[in-house]
């Protein structure tokens, strides 16, 4: 299945928590048992991220990426963590500064370039809001802009339906317990190992890149990967 | 269907979720907001160090309240500014509404009107808490198995928790222009019932694209499922009505009530109604301390009655201007019903006259260079010597050169309101979208 293909159609019922977006504009059907998975895996992740018990999270994202987010939400509480929102777009970037600025924050996660680019419309240098932040975890692109701008931040990428994350090792993680990965001429390719609502073998992520067999030293077992540069080849 | 729901569903038909408190006896109301009100000014008292010390400073213990007449007589008032204060001179994040250690989640109020005030919810659901938009939607027409769309922003959390209380599904949209293909193919394969939210800026958005081609579907098709689309951020203009009206597409209204909750419209569309078993509302003189006649404009001052789990805020002085009635509605609710007016703060005097946005609102939306009623009062102070609007504008509409647009606006926004030409400003639509959060422009700026 190629990235952007046709979703599978499913049956509307009870067991269908709802629908995200993966790609560019496919909808990404999610029941309420891959949630609660996707929540656990979540929760690995987050404690990837290494944060003091009680820290206030700032998730920032576009209200149809939650369906990769709200189990990165709901395992942040499962945590214990508290978490704040707001909007990843141009018009939120004021709210952005301010949580930044009055609350203790401990973890931005979802910075995306757009909302850089509002911060520098607005007056806002990015990295002077985010640099106090003890970690950044950015969208692919935004993640390039902050690490060129000097603030040590962190990537997130949204691989078709799966959401990967580093950890505070700068290694990143896929849920390996739901999802499997591997390089095929060239490109990610991903599927599911269990049931999902949406059911996808071998799907072309579009991104090149490798599995490496390494042990994170953050000791997550989930698996390892190293992407190249959009458009680029496989990463040495 | 409708295990997952966290809610008793009723039979599908019946249009109350919770009868038993939606079409409650006026009386038995007030009673029952009199037992909820001590314990919940005791949660405040001791939870809140800001409450606790506003208290102290006007001789108040919370103990001392038992009824709501002592509640109106003696409890002080706070707004938005008492707490930023108090967030300043304590260095204190959350304005000392809640501890820290007793906050599941931190929101924030829009910041339409200056910065963004952080509001800590805590943890517990009762029954009622936060029913309110679940009652609204239920009203509208959302059913256990329904699928909800939602072309949102994230900054209020995850309002698609209310879907799955009522055993729905959310489908989840960007508040942008970006989203209308996606949303639209969506909304004919899945047959979403209810929309949360649309807003003025964007079903102009959703015009403008419709008239230049550039919507690979029919807006009727789109539209055709939805019992309801839910407006919120501002009111709705009577261009952008018109325009959702002709695609099939029911508003109905929805407003923010202090922060404490929210009030929508029933399908009788006659005040937009609110759950007055988790607050407790006074319609005051925006100036003063007294109630003001029902049916007379007054300022909304807003307490909740389930501080544990929501904003714990005790006699907000909101700044909301609004209308109330306790008159039972049509639909059979019996809780206080809303009509939104403006803000405290938006009201400018020019010649004598009081200009509320609202009253500009449709003279802009009349010419057809800024027909999608983008504009803005420059308010220089409560009285002004001449009115000053900024208003959008979009010379691709007809051509007109600007200066005969401004003409055009001058003379009929003086002769419409009564008030000397007013100082016209004419800028590009973009720059008033960009000014506000992403559902609504700041209707009145500072010079």
């Amino acid at each position: 299945m190629r990235a952007g293909g046709q979703i599978p159609k499913i049956a509307f019922g009870d067991s269908i928590w709802g629908y995200g977006r993966y790609g560019a504009d496919q909808l990404l059907p999610l029941s309420h048992d891959d949630i609660r998975h996707d929540t656990a895996g979540a929760v690995r992740a987050l404690r990837g991220l290494a944060l003091p018990d009680r820290s206030i999270i700032l998730l920032v994202s576009k209200v149809a990426d939650m369906g990769h987010l709200h189990p990165v939400q709901a395992a942040a509480r499962e945590l214990g963590h508290i978490v704040a929102n707001a909007d990843a777009s141009i018009g939120d970037v004021e709210r952005v500064a301010m949580f930044v600025r009055v609350l203790p924050i401990a973890a931005v996660i979802g910075v995306n370039v757009e909302m850089l680019g509002g911060m520098a419309d607005s007056g806002l240098d990015p990295a002077g809001v985010l640099s106090g932040v003890p970690v950044i975890v950015a969208l692919g692109a935004a993640c390039d802009q902050l690490v060129e701008a000097g603030v040590d931040a962190l990537r997130l990428e949204l691989l078709g339906p799966v959401l990967a994350m580093e950890c505070r090792s700068r290694r990143l993680h896929i849920d390996g317990v739901r999802w499997s990965i591997e390089e095929m001429g060239g490109t990610l390719r991903v599927s599911n190992l269990a049931p999902r609502a949406l059911s996808v073998r071998s799907f072309d992520t579009g991104r090149h890149g490798r599995v490496t067999a390494e042990i994170c030293p953050c000791a997550r077992f989930d698996p390892v990967i190293e992407l190249a540069a959009e458009g680029g080849g496989t990463p040495a | 269907m409708g295990q997952l729901a966290k809610f008793e569903i009723p039979e599908s038909r019946d249009r109350m979720l919770d009868r038993s408190m939606e079409a409650m006896d006026r009386s038995d109301l007030l009673a029952y907001q009199e037992q909820r009100l001590p314990e919940a000014l005791a949660y405040v008292e001791s939870h809140s160090p800001f409450f606790a010390e506003t208290w102290k400073a006007a001789g108040l213990r919370a103990d001392e309240v038992s009824s709501l007449a002592d509640f109106c007589e003696r409890v002080p008032f706070v707004d938005k500014d008492t707490i930023r204060a108090y967030r300043g001179d304590r260095r204190d994040s959350l304005g000392g509404l809640r501890r820290m250690e007793h906050v599941a989640t931190l929101s924030s109020s829009t910041g339409t009107t200056g910065d963004p005030l952080v509001l800590p919810s805590g943890y517990g659901y009762g029954p009622t808490d936060g029913g309110g938009l679940a009652r609204d939607w239920w009203e509208i027409g959302v059913r256990p198995g329904d699928a909800v769309a939602f072309m949102l922003f994230t900054f209020r959390g995850a309002a698609w928790l209310t879907a799955h209380a009522l055993g729905a599904s959310c489908a989840l949209f960007d508040h942008h222009p970006a989203e209308f293909a996606r949303w639209s193919r969506a909304s004919v394969e899945l047959q979403p019932t209810l929309l949360y939210l649309l807003s003025g800026p964007l079903i102009m958005a959703m015009a403008y694209m419709e008239e230049a081609g550039l919507l690979s579907c029919d807006l009727t098709e789109v539209f055709a499922s939805y019992r309801g689309v839910v407006i919120g951020g501002e009111p709705l203009g009577a261009r952008a009505r018109a325009d959702l009206e002709r695609w099939g597409g029911e508003p109905f209204l929805h407003t923010a009530v202090g922060d404490v909750g929210s009030a929508t419209e029933c399908r009788e569309h006659d005040g937009l109604h609110l759950s007055e078993d988790s607050m407790f509302v006074e319609i005051l003189d925006p100036q003063g301390t007294e109630p003001v006649r029902e049916g007379d404009v007054g300022e909304l001052v807003a307490t909740t009655l389930v501080p544990r789990s929501a904003n714990p805020l005790i006699r907000f002085r909101s700044e909301d201007l609004v209308r109330a009635s306790t008159a039972p509605c049509r639909c059979g609710r019996t809780g206080m019903r809303l009509w939104p007016v403006g803000r405290k703060g938006d009201e400018v005097v020019v010649d004598g006259r009081s200009i509320l946005p609202m009253d500009v609102w449709q003279i802009v939306e009349a010419v057809p260079e800024s027909t999608a009623g983008y504009f803005q009062i420059v308010r220089t102070g409560r009285s002004m010597p001449q009115l000053k609007v900024r208003v959008g504008f979009d010379p691709g509409e007809t051509g007109r050169a600007a200066v005969a647009v401004r003409a055009d606006l001058t003379e009929t926004i003086a002769s419409v309101l009564g008030i000397a030409a007013p100082d016209i400003e004419l800028v590009d639509n973009e720059v008033l979208l960009r000014q506000g959060p992403p559902h609504k422009i700041p209707r009145v700026v500072s010079s």
